[in-house]
């Protein structure tokens, strides 16, 4: 990290960081590996290094936070992830096999939620259902089970804009969970929403992640959120996008927020984190 | 999300709140106040003024009242609404169908939106002796002249919508793994129903435009035909009043599409 740092700071190019891919626990097997993986965008003025050489493993069943000021590729990474971006270079594999263009085993919860207007809560629950031929009888119980599982079972025939901002990112939620993914990828998903719904989200889906053993990937700038939620934090810095570190959350679960905030691991946890994203992102000119 | 971001700019300006009731009431009344308004100037103007060049509020009405009670123009109106409604439902069809494909393909939209915009650009009443030729004087031209008229904005409005439909849906449906043509019918065509509506909302406007000149320039019968006949014979009473009714159905065909969008597809106005 500091070689880079320095690196950063004469203004050449970073070497590229190979972050281990760490040796899975017993039980916890490789769920995702990210292996050279480079993105650019050209742009008119400027060419932008959205990400240079990221290398890392998610484990079976973990949650990982990306974490990074806005421009480090964070979001492009989780984007790459699902297939919405390809990847200029590298590889990434899901349980083993290498993907190209996003997998079924995957759902993904956009900060922008986008419920569609023209479809009720449930059948936009159902929609990711009628991609995979779900019959219509299954498909409607099962999105009425995940939209229990979020507490919205209530609402299903209402229409989606008559729903709060956090109502209809839980539905969000749900929509991802119907299809059962072995991994959800979540970009910024409370990133919208007021202080009170966001905690109160966070609390329901750390609930939501110890029940079904989903694994997690996380985007946020929020380093509360990240370590309140993660088993792990990676962090990335921009010019160019990059992964940095990734650290561990030692913390006991389940959590609360208030515990979280309190614990000494965890405030040392965020210093580091800030200090690290604060200092090393400004880039030297 | 839209409650959310409407909720704190309406208490931004707490005084110039108005009551549910009050806005209804406005709607309603401020229309005839200034309708009024006109057609008290109008009548004022018509005492120092020639009758014959801009007759009279209770002239024109006297007019209508007449040539309704002698039916004198039942058989051109319905003659004219006839020709209208059939020309609309053939040009606003065809103007979603053609713009579906041309906004789906986009091969397709690059050959042929020159032509497209040319011909949108294009004083459509110059091809009125190009459709003499080809179906003679004749209800056939009448009608294919409503149909041009209102079929380009229904097929860019529609082309248009479909290429515009908000990337977020797209993106929604791309990573829950919509085959294309479940993405096209899921997400696309409902995603640019709003912009039909805009494009149906203009041709069923224009429509009636294309009905009354559709008349005035080939024909012997209609609407169209009797202003000609009536500005000729210096009637104005009958001329406004005619052009009075073409006004009113224009209105009413505004009116039953907004009626449509309120009651089968009332999220447009909700959502956004």
């Amino acid at each position: 990290m500091t070689d880079d740092r320095q690196a950063a700071m004469r203004g050449g190019a970073p070497a590229p960081i190979v972050t281990e891919t760490f040796d899975a626990a017993p039980g916890r097997g490789a769920m995702l590996e990210y292996a050279g993986i480079c993105k650019t965008f050209p742009g008119a003025g400027r060419t932008v290094v959205a990400l240079h050489q990221v290398t890392f493993t998610v484990r079976r069943g973990e949650f990982l936070s990306l974490v990074g000021p806005s421009g480090c590729g964070k979001t492009t990474l989780l984007r790459i992830t699902n297939g919405l971006e390809v990847a200029d270079e590298g590889t990434l594999a899901l349980e083993g096999s290498v993907l190209s263009g996003g997998s079924q085993d995957m759902a993904y919860v956009f900060q922008d939620i986008n419920l569609l207007p023209w479809r009720s809560v449930v059948k936009n629950v159902e929609l990711g259902l009628e991609a995979r031929r779900v019959p219509k009888a299954e498909r409607r119980e099962r999105a009425m089970g995940v939209l229990e599982l979020v507490g919205l079972a209530d609402v299903a025939n209402a229409p989606p804009y008559t729903l709060s901002g956090g109502m209809q990112q839980r539905v969000g939620v749900a929509r991802a969970l119907a299809v059962q993914p072995k991994v959800l990828l979540m970009d910024e998903p409370f990133g919208q929403l007021d202080n009170f719904t966001r905690e109160a989200l966070q609390v329901d889906i750390a609930e939501l992640w110890e029940k079904l053993g989903t694994t997690i990937v996380f985007v946020t700038h929020d380093v509360d959120e990240a370590i309140f939620l993660s088993d792990r934090i990676a962090l990335f810095l921009p010019d160019p996008g990059r992964l940095t570190e990734i650290i561990d959350v030692d913390l006991p679960r389940p959590r609360t927020g208030y515990d979280v905030r309190a614990h000494r691991h965890a405030i040392e946890l965020r210093s580091y984190i800030v200090d690290h994203l604060g200092v090393g992102a400004r880039r030297p000119r | 999300m839209s409650a959310a971001a409407s909720g704190p700019r309406r208490q931004a300006a707490p005084h110039r709140r108005v009551p549910l009731a009050d806005r209804r009431i406005t709607a309603i009344v401020a229309p005839l106040a200034v309708a009024s308004a006109i057609l008290g100037a109008w009548e004022i103007t018509g005492l120092f003024v020639n009758q014959v060049l801009i007759s009279s509020p209770q002239g024109v009405a006297s007019s209508l009242y007449d040539m309704l009670r002698r039916g004198t123009i039942n058989g051109a109106l319905w003659i004219s609404v006839r020709e209208l409604y059939l020309g609309l439902a053939i040009g606003l069809a065809a103007g979603v169908v053609l713009g579906i494909v041309l906004g789906r393909y986009a091969l397709l939209d690059s050959i042929f939106s020159p032509f497209v915009n040319a011909a949108n650009a294009t004083p459509l009443n110059v091809l009125i002796p190009l459709l003499i030729l080809w179906v003679g004087i004749s209800a056939e031209a009448r009608v294919l002249f409503v149909v041009l008229i209102s079929f380009f904005p229904v097929l860019l409005n529609t082309a248009g919508g479909l290429r515009n439909v908000s990337r977020g849906y797209v993106e929604v449906g791309q990573v829950l793994g919509l085959s294309e043509r479940q993405l096209l019918r899921k997400v696309i065509l409902p995603g640019a129903v709003p912009y039909m509506f805009a494009g149906i909302r203009l041709g069923s406007a224009l429509g009636v435009i294309g009905m009354i000149v559709g008349e005035m320039e080939v024909s012997n019968v209609g609407v169209g035909y009797l202003l000609n006949f009536y500005g000729e014979g210096f009637q104005t009473g009958n001329l406004l009043g005619l052009v009075l009714i073409a006004a009113l159905i224009g209105m009413l065909n505004v009116m039953v599409v907004r009626g449509v969008q309120k009651r089968w597809f009332g999220w447009i106005d909700v959502a956004r």
